[in-house]
């Protein structure tokens, strides 16, 4: 623990606080399905299952590749990080074809807890792209400890978006 | 208490005596609320108000820890190597933290106080 750089602390801080942010968010998922008859409601169509999670578990296992602490590495971790992105603003997209954040309160913690994963994962893609111009060895364990980050909180909100199939 | 242990208490007292205000806070507003909890006869407002005071005294504590830690290390560098880098490092979040925490804590005991409870959503 005393041998850790500044920086891994720092984002240490980030990610604890994050966790709230994303802490507060699901509470309040779960406090307006417990509190709504049915979910999701309006006759807005449940998430689907399968692609969702394959996609999660590609940006999980993406953390892998960052282990191997070079150029190659990153590149490969952006190339399957970039590919769930994509996937993930389509959907975005598409579902805000069906329903928006003014529809009800589903879609309005719908779009705000996905908007805000998204988010950092797009933000992630900007880490890699500077490790990418710029490979520091702590800067890459700074940003894979971020993207160990961004994964869990990945799972743990496309599990939440998805207990609505449940 | 080591300078060490004085840094993590400065950093984590306030955010967890927080999350317990919130967490109990919350759970207090559901008992009062519910018919569940009624007959257990739980003031919110008293609940409310010793959950702020007694977490007020605790967030200046780690507020004063911070500061020793701070003034401790103030001729240290952020750059400069663990340990003493990082005690000076979380013990400069810690005095901004531990103020937004006490801000938080007040918002959220007052306004626990002041607004109408159990009014159906």
């Amino acid at each position: 623990m005393n041998g850790r750089p500044i920086a891994w602390w720092g984002m240490m801080m980030l990610v604890a606080s994050e966790a709230t942010l994303f802490g507060t968010l699901i509470g309040t998922y779960f406090y307006l399905r417990f509190t709504t008859a049915h979910w999701p409601p309006d006759g807005i169509a449940q998430p689907g299952l399968v692609l969702p999670i394959v996609l999660v578990l590609v940006l999980a296992a993406s953390v892998l590749p960052l282990r191997l602490r070079n150029r190659w590495g990153v590149a490969l971790a952006l190339l399957m990080q970039a590919g769930y992105f994509a996937y993930a603003v389509h959907d975005f997209a598409d579902r805000l074809r069906s329903f928006t954040p003014q529809t009800d309160a589903y879609g309005s913690i719908y779009f705000v807890l996905l908007g805000a994963d998204h988010a950092h994962v797009f933000i992630g893609l900007l880490f890699d792209l500077f490790l990418l111009a710029r490979l520091r060895t702590v800067a890459l364990r700074v940003v894979t400890v971020y993207w160990l980050a961004v994964a869990v909180l990945t799972l743990v909100v496309t599990g939440t978006i998805l207990s609505a199939a449940a | 208490m080591t300078l060490n242990r004085l840094q993590w208490v400065g950093l984590l007292a306030a955010p967890l005596t927080w999350a317990a205000q919130h967490v109990v806070g919350f759970g207090v507003t559901q008992a009062e609320c519910n018919v569940g909890g009624m007959r257990w006869g739980i003031s919110n407002n008293v609940w409310q108000l010793s959950m702020l005071a007694v977490g007020g005294v605790i967030v200046i504590g780690a507020e004063i820890a911070a500061a020793i830690v701070f003034r401790r290390t103030r001729n240290v560098g952020h750059d400069d190597p663990p340990p003493d880098g990082r005690l000076h490092f979380l013990a400069t979040a810690a005095l901004v933290a531990n103020v937004l925490f006490l801000s938080v804590m007040l918002l959220d005991g007052i306004a626990s106080n002041l607004t109408s409870l159990c009014r159906g959503g």
